[in-house]
């Protein structure tokens, strides 16, 4: 497992979850932290669960502890020049994202952004192979109407 | 879906970059071993024999081409299924004597062991195939080629052979097993000596088999490492 790339996963996981860079940070360290503590589970095929496993519980106790004041998403150090087009087809994705549930949010982010394999998005989210194939499908499926641009279609 | 609509998500989830990562991961209690010196801890563990037997062989060849001079190939090809059966012995180390639950519930899978394992030895094998082939072709009627092609068909019958055996049969049986086959193999080469004229014309015949063996080994591998994953998933 390369650290410095699921390190990268995890703290996108948890921003995704809290809305909150600092808390995201201080969830994913403590993920990692905890991940090593238990050292039963080091090379035993089901890293990557248990690694979002930590991450998901973390994030909902942080977020029962003090509800976040979420933060405006302004990227810091983000070049405003970079690629003009993805930002715009980004911010257009952005916007029908919004619209879908949490759950279908979180199996895009899971299944496209950090490529996570199907068999361990079930068990993170606790849902069948089924469903989550569903879930994707219907949300591609409406981000496409909602974004009802030829080039995405 | 298409490219530019997954791009477009990723963008969407992109996530403001973190901000104490470098710091975290320097100091990360956890952090694995590299590859590298993964691979050197284990080149620690493969028995001295197995080297040995390497020695052993280079130094006949050595002896063989330089002083003797004389036509080394056949007597280094009938070694070569010692050489792979050192390989073989080495790489079901822990089937043979029944260790695979104690290793696996080791620091590292058995899987990862064995494939290391492999690894270095395969490595190390090619490179002494390296030297010895010019050993074995300096005072042969062979060209070089066909002296790499009947070095390597020994070794990679006794490999596949041993392999299979291994996967099949359980215990010390499957050590004397092997080793049988390692001597039927290198008397076949040895007596194969007296028919070289054969092989010179039919070179061809010889390449199609290297061929066959290369498939085979690489399956056998495959079914060896499987066969691990299957244990971990019984005693799991």
């Amino acid at each position: 497992m390369d650290l410095s790339e699921q390190y990268d996963k995890i703290y996108r996981y948890c921003y995704f979850k809290l809305k909150h860079k600092e808390a995201a940070e201080d969830v994913t360290q403590e993920t990692f932290l905890r991940y090593f503590d238990n050292s039963r589970y080091e090379e035993r095929g089901k890293s990557l669960q248990y690694l979002y496993t930590i991450a998901r519980n973390l994030c909902i106790d942080e977020f029962r502890r003090q509800p976040l004041e979420q933060l405006p998403e302004v990227q810091a150090g983000a070049d405003p020049a970079d690629m003009e087009e993805r930002v715009i087809a980004s911010v257009s994705v952005k916007a029908a994202l919004l619209n879908l549930d949490r759950e279908s949010q979180e199996v895009l982010l899971l299944r496209y952004v950090n490529e996570v394999p199907i068999s361990v998005i079930c068990n993170i989210m606790g849902i069948s192979r089924f469903a989550v194939y569903r879930k994707t499908n219907s949300a591609i499926k409406q981000i496409k109407e909602q974004l009802g641009r030829e080039e995405f279609v | 879906m298409n490219r530019k609509l997954r791009d477009a998500i990723r963008g969407a989830f992109e996530a403001p970059a973190p901000m104490h990562k470098q710091e975290f991961l320097r100091n990360a209690p956890g952090q694995r071993v590299s590859i590298l010196s993964f691979m050197l801890s284990q080149a620690g563990y493969i028995r001295k024999r197995v080297l040995a037997m390497s020695m052993f062989l280079f130094a006949l060849s050595l002896a063989g081409a330089c002083f003797l001079k004389m036509d080394m190939l056949w007597i280094i090809s009938a070694f070569m299924p010692f050489l792979a059966l050192s390989a073989v012995t080495e790489n079901s180390r822990s089937m043979t004597y029944g260790m695979e639950e104690l290793e696996m519930s080791s620091r590292f899978s058995l899987r990862n062991v064995v494939l290391a394992r492999m690894g270095i030895l395969g490595v190390f094998h090619l490179l002494l195939l390296c030297l010895l082939m010019p050993l074995a072709y300096v005072h042969s009627t062979f060209t070089l080629p066909q002296v790499g092609v009947y070095l390597l068909i020994p070794y990679l019958l006794t490999d596949v052979a041993g392999l299979w055996i291994t996967r099949n049969v359980r215990g010390k049986e499957g050590l004397y097993a092997c080793v049988g086959v390692a001597v039927c193999i290198s008397a076949i080469h040895f007596l194969l000596s007296n028919v070289s004229v054969f092989f010179i014309s039919h070179f061809e015949w010889s390449m199609a088999a290297l061929i066959g063996l290369i498939i085979l080994c690489i399956k056998e591998t495959k079914k060896m490492v499987q066969q691990t994953e299957e244990l971990r998933w019984n005693l799991s």
